[in-house]
Formats: C-alpha cells, structure tokens, sequence
C-alpha cells in the first residue's frame, strides 16, 4: 500500500440528471501503467475528466498521494501531481511551441524548473526544438500530440494520465511516444494512465489494465490476463 | 474637392477612429476570452468619462492626467461587475441569452444612475491644451486629439505587449484560443475572466477620458458609442484584435469622408451604406477562401 499514488473508490459521475458512472474503483501505484480500455462513449474520458478535477464526481473517493481530493478545482491536482494530456491534444493553436510548453508550467516547482524541463523535452522529440517558434496550429497531427504530451510533462507529473493519444496518429509516432513513457514511468517513477481504444496497443505498453462498459468497470487484471481473457478477445482484439 | 480637404478629412477620421478602435478593441476582447458580447461597453466608456469631469471639477486634474486613475478605477469596478455579477450567468448550461439581458440592462442603469446623479445636462472639462492646434503636412489638428491619438497607439501597444509577455496576459489568450486545454493546464477561468473584463472596461474607460477632452459628457453618450464598438468589432471580426485596432479607423475615415462627401446631415447613412457593402465583400471573401 505505501506506494499506491491513486486510489479511486466508488467513483459516480452525473451529467445534469443523467449519471454516466457507477461505482467505479480503481488505482495506480508509483511507476506503474495502467490501461483504461473500452469502446466510444463508455465513460472512459469522463472517468479520467473526474480523476484531474475537470468535472466533479457526485459520489466516491479520489485520493492522490493518500490525499482526499473529490471535489478540487483542477488547480490542485496539478500541485498534487496529476496532470491530464487530453483527448483531441486542445493546444494553444494561435501560440508558438515554446509558449504552448510553458503554459503547462502551472505549479511553483514546474516554473522553477522549465528550463531543465524545456531540454528534457526537446531531448525526447528533437522536431520541437525546431519548431519552437512556430505555431502551433500549424503542425501536423503527431507533432501536436508531441506537443501535448511534453505539455503535460512540464508540469512535472507524478501520474500522467494520457486520453486517447493515438487517436488519428501513424502508428511509429504513438509507438515513440509510449516507449518514452515507459522508460520515464521505470527510471523516474512517473505512474501512467492509458485511455484507449486501441485495446493491443495499450495492454502491450501497460502492467494492468481495467475494462469500462457503460460507465462500470467490468473486467480488470494484469494485461496478460486481459490479453488471453476470452471476453476481450472477443469484443476488442477481434478474434 | 482638392487633396488638403480630403487629406484634413483622413487626418479627422483617423482622430476620431482611434476613439472608436479603443472601445471596439475592449468589446472584442472580452468577446474574445469570454465568448460574451458586452452590451454595456458604451455606458463602460460613458462611465470614464464621468470619472475624468468628476477628477477635473473636484480635483482640478487635467483630463489627459486623470488617465492612469481612470484606467486603475474602471479596471477595479469591471473585475467586480464580472465577479460578483456577470460570472453568475455564464455558468455552463446556463441560456446563453441571459448574459446579453444583464449587461444590456447594466448599461441602463449605469445611464440612469448618472442621469440621477449629474442630471441630463451636457457637462465638459477643460484640457491644458483647450484650444491649441498643430499642423502635419497643411492639415490642421487639435492637440488633444492628437494626443489622444498617441495615446491609442501607446495603449495598442501596451495591450500587445501585456499579452505575448506577462503570464496572465499569455494565459488570456490561452483561454480565449482553448477552454479546454487551459483548464487542463491549471488555469483559474475566474481570474482569466475577471482580468480579462477589467481590461475590458479599463480600455474603455481610457477612451472615455480621452474622448473627454474635446467632447462633452451626457448620461447617454454611451449608446452613440456603443453602437459603433458593434460595426467596429463587425468590420473586424469578432474576437480579433488587430481587426478591431482598423476597424476603428477606417470607420472614424468613413464618417469625415462621408461628411465630405455627401454633407454632415447625410453622413451617417453613407456610414451605414459602406458598412453593409463591406459586410457582404467580406461574407464574399470568406466564402470563396473556404470553397
């Protein structure tokens, strides 16, 4: 238990009168990849929207770091070290690189250390160093979610949560971007959670990985139990 | 017509359009960030030039003096109006008509508070520079026209330079480019937006004092004004800045030359006659750039 660093229990989401969550547990340890797989509008984005601060949970426990969170401005996840890459990337299509990377330097810590955070990036994806000045609206759709992940990583996270990186990527790009996830989840102990729809790709890359149908966990265990579970096989991987 | 009337007319134009780029810059960008369209940014500009004649008459402070007050002033009452008033109906899935309802009606009772306060008498100030003229290239200009055409292109740039460098300023236009990614990166909307608003009715209460110093004060000046921030922000598309900064003066240049043209009675209507031509040349443009 001493390095659990995200524990949800019985997490439920309403949308207005509708509720789109039921009792939802999952968690997170220190250095570890989880994958949250399932097919389009089954709640994955809006369960990792909850676990960021974006929206609130009406119900259940989020606690970061033993920390009880449900109910925190997004704010304050991000001081607690939650930092969200969302689906569909949302940068700053109007700003440069460089300044779409320094808006992701929110916390006291992260500004204090952009510069350093600045190299690490443009040693993972030397591209951006070349494009630092130019907008980024004008990049193409890998360089962006290059961008957004070097985003996200600014702010020096300890749980990266990932929505649906790969959506609309050619498959070297996403494959670049998991690898260096990975090494950073093992050398530096940043703990990952992996939205996806690509259900192979992200239980290759992750430890564990959970199944959402309609807004409930159905299925849960090690990716290679999931990988061999008859179920999954059946709905996700197509065989 | 010879060249000096129509170059003196231009010269007027830009003078008046830089007033006129002022408040359309401050309507566009709190339109901008928070997809609000202010109706009472008329009666905001009204509101700084009431504070520039009190500043004058109780403190005998010149008009173009009394600026950095009315700017901090009119900055303070705009981030309350936005967060003890106009936040509480911007709220997701609230109707999005109800905002309009509140800052349209702000503006009446800004009007009528000034009307219970100063009376429906026209009130002026005067400036240092009362009654000085200069002369650029044989056209003749007011000093205080002049100068608060300096003070537009002072404050443009400014207003540049606040949002590329400081970090509110960057996370201003974070927000009005993606709501999303901005709350993803720990940005407090509330203080984008109150900031923004502040800004908003900061600009526009400048324009009002420079305005003040060569033109009277009256509880419905406002709407004058209002009217034209509207066809300002619609010659310069909505929520872009540099746009509103022309579209300022090249509506100021239509009404001096309109003046020119078809005598001062008239002016207005040819106003209105080029505004819609450019409205329909621009829908033209789009339309076949997106074709």
């Amino acid at each position: 238990m001493a390095d659990r660093f995200l524990e949800v229990t019985d997490l439920e989401v309403k949308y207005g009168d509708i509720q789109v969550i039921w009792k939802e547990s999952f968690y997170v340890d220190r250095g570890e990849i989880i994958a949250i797989v399932g097919s389009n509008g089954t709640g994955k984005t809006t369960t990792v929207s909850a676990c960021a601060g974006l929206i609130h949970p009406c119900g259940g426990s989020i606690k970061v770091a033993g920390t009880e969170m449900a109910g925190q401005t997004a704010r304050k996840y991000i001081d607690q070290g939650v930092t969200l890459v969302p689906e569909g990337r949302q940068l700053f299509p109007e700003m440069t690189v460089l300044e779409n990377l320094e808006m992701g330097c929110t916390s006291k810590e992260a500004r204090a250390k952009k510069k350093e955070s600045l190299e690490k990036v443009f040693a993972w994806f030397p591209k951006l160093k070349d494009r630092a000045k130019q907008l980024a609206g004008s990049l193409s759709g890998g360089e962006q979610q290059m961008v957004a992940f070097s985003r996200g990583m600014m702010q020096l996270p300890r749980l990266l949560i990932m929505d649906e990186p790969s959506l609309g990527l050619a498959p070297n790009i996403v494959d670049n971007i998991f690898a260096i996830s990975k090494s950073i989840a093992q050398d530096e102990g940043l703990s990952i959670i992996l939205v996806e729809q690509d259900v192979r790709k992200a239980l290759k890359v992750a430890d564990r990985g959970y199944v959402i149908e309609n807004g409930r966990i159905t299925i849960q265990g090690s990716s290679q139990q999931l990988l061999n579970d008859p179920e999954v096989k059946k709905a996700y991987l197509g065989f | 017509m010879n060249f000096n009337v129509i170059f003196q007319a231009i010269v007027n134009g830009l003078m008046i359009g830089g007033i006129y780029s002022l408040i359309g810059m401050s309507l566009t960008i709190i339109f901008g960030v928070m997809k609000v369209i202010n109706f009472c940014q008329g009666e905001l500009l009204m509101l700084g030039m009431y504070c520039t004649y009190v500043l004058n008459s109780k403190l005998g402070m010149d008009p173009f003096l009394a600026i950095p007050i009315v700017a901090v002033i009119m900055f303070l009452f705009g981030v309350l109006l936005q967060s003890l008033l106009i936040t509480r109906s911007i709220r997701d899935g609230d109707d999005d008509t109800n905002v309009l309802f509140l800052t349209a009606g702000l503006g009446i009772l800004f009007s009528s508070s000034m009307q219970v306060i100063f009376g429906t008498n026209y009130r002026s100030v005067e400036s240092h520079f009362a009654n000085q003229t200069v002369s650029i290239a044989g056209a003749a200009l007011s000093v205080n026209r002049l100068i608060s055409f300096l003070i537009l292109i002072a404050l443009t740039v400014l207003l540049f330079l606040f949002l590329k460098k400081t970090r509110i300023g960057k996370q201003i236009r974070a927000t009005s480019q993606n709501r999303t990614g901005a709350s993803v990166c720990g940005i407090q909307a509330k203080l984008v937006y109150a900031c923004t608003y502040g800004l908003g009715a900061a600009i526009a209460g400048v324009a009002g004092a420079c305005l003040m110093t060569y033109y009277y004060v009256f509880p419905n000046v406002g709407s004058v004004y209002g009217t034209r921030s509207f066809i300002v922000v619609t010659i310069g598309t909505l929520g872009n800045i540099v746009g509103g900064f022309f579209g300022g003066l090249v509506l100021g240049c239509l009404e001096t030359l309109g003046a020119l043209v078809v005598t001062s009675a008239y002016k207005e209507t040819l106003v209105y006659v080029c505004f819609v031509i450019i409205l329909v040349v621009k829908q033209r443009l789009q339309a076949k750039r997106r074709a």
